[in-house]
């Protein structure tokens, strides 16, 4: 029975590898990406309801289901055209991400986010977040789409990471590839405290005085 | 350490009407990773704004005035700087666009994933414009079968331009805010970097 989400609650976002990421590490920017929209145009995407999902092992049940589902799909799709998936084309729950659903843009220029509960397939965490654009023109429209994927991405907390049992001995996991940091190096608020070795010394560019070091 | 740049706003250069700014803002690392482009250990890169400014100023000629848009990354350095480093990035630049421009060609036949032809056209047509201009690599992203996404995030700051069939629209986010957003620009009326 689906409930009313209130400024209380608390949602998640599932990273999903490939989705979530730019080549071998998580980013903001493709945290939400909404692909595909319904016949009336509303694109959806999915998260976790963190009432129905308390534990963090509550969401990492939930994100292991998507990416098995995704899987099957992909799977289907490949051996219609009589291929195997490519390992490097599985994909993999990754952990997850949170957020405040009070701090949720719900309205941007040119768009409208909708967070409704919305239970399927025997999720019962499951939340539909629907984007509606309210403007006109496929450029338009494509910009509306960037810019809520991004004013979403923007609330999220940091990863907590999670690898599902099931994976545990897969080398095509993005943990054995490149380790649980691909999960934390991508994000914005990886760089405040980062040291870069062999530049230490440097103070500004030869030629200019519009870039500084400060220790 | 941590780097900060004062005048740099990228929506400067990104559309006609663009706003200035003298905003300090600090940079992220790791923001142009794509998603074809294997990286191994022996290629993990770090910031050197300086370098990629650098960069910027040798491959240019005359008192134009050019301000650094964004990073590269540049080959790890483990010990002393190289006093080669400016064509060092230079080359590690061109190898990400190489990469990001066989992405795209890539991407208009992916049967998973596929792009419409003329979005991933018109993203090559800004690629080589980004080429010319010796602006830094953006990261790539695509969505709804008809847009290519470009990418750069600069620590609080995050610049994305959005492409479609012959048109682009760009957004400037800050702090949680769109502070600029524009699109339905024709390709031929877009302005990349026009303060050169």
């Amino acid at each position: 029975m689906p409930v009313e989400i209130t400024a209380a609650d608390e949602i998640a976002r599932c990273i999903i590898f490939d989705r979530a990421f730019e080549e071998d590490v998580h980013v903001d920017g493709v945290l939400w990406i909404f692909e595909s929209s319904d016949d009336e145009g509303i694109y959806h995407e999915s998260a976790v309801l963190r009432r129905f999902a308390p534990l963090s092992e509550d969401v990492h049940k939930a994100g292991c289901k998507i990416a098995a589902k995704q899987n099957a799909r992909k799977s289907e799709q490949y051996a219609k055209r009589g291929k195997a998936v490519p390992d490097t084309a599985r994909r993999f729950y990754c952990g997850y991400r949170s957020a405040s659903y009070a701090s949720l843009p719900k309205a941007g220029d040119g768009y409208l986010i909708e967070i409704t509960h919305s239970p399927e397939d025997g999720e019962e965490a499951h939340v539909d977040v629907a984007l509606t654009v309210t403007v006109e023109g496929r450029n338009a429209r494509a910009t509306r789409r960037t810019n809520a994927g991004l004013a979403l991405a923007d609330h999220f907390g940091r990863p907590e990471a999670h690898r599902c049992p099931c994976d545990a001995d897969d080398n095509y996991h993005p943990f054995s590839r490149w380790g649980e940091k691909c999960l934390f190096v991508g994000l914005r608020d990886a760089w405040p405290d980062l040291h870069i070795p062999g530049i230490v010394q440097e103070t500004a560019a030869p030629g200019g005085d519009d870039i500084s070091f400060l220790t | 350490m941590t780097h900060i740049i004062q005048n740099s706003d990228l929506s400067e250069h990104w559309s006609e009407n663009a706003s200035s700014s003298s905003e300090r803002m600090t940079i992220s690392p790791w923001a142009h990773h794509n998603r074809l482009r294997p990286l191994g250990d022996k290629d993990r890169v770090q910031l050197s704004y300086a370098r990629h400014r650098q960069m910027i100023l040798d491959s240019s000629s005359g008192n134009e005035n050019i301000r650094p848009l964004y990073m590269v990354r540049t080959p790890q350095i483990t010990g002393s700087l190289s006093v080669n480093s400016s064509a060092n990035l230079i080359s590690t630049a061109r190898k990400y666009y190489s990469a990001i421009e066989q992405q795209l060609n890539e991407l208009a036949q992916d049967e998973d994933e596929g792009i419409e032809k003329g979005a991933v056209d018109t993203a090559l047509v800004v690629l080589n414009r980004l080429i010319s201009k010796n602006l830094a690599p953006p990261a790539l992203s695509w969505h709804g079968g008809d847009a290519v996404v470009m990418i750069w995030a600069l620590g609080d700051t995050t610049y994305a331009i959005t492409i479609t069939d012959g048109e682009i629209g760009y957004v400037v986010r800050r702090k949680r805010e769109a502070v600029d957003m524009g699109d339905s620009i024709s390709l031929n009326k877009f302005i990349l970097s026009d303060l050169r």
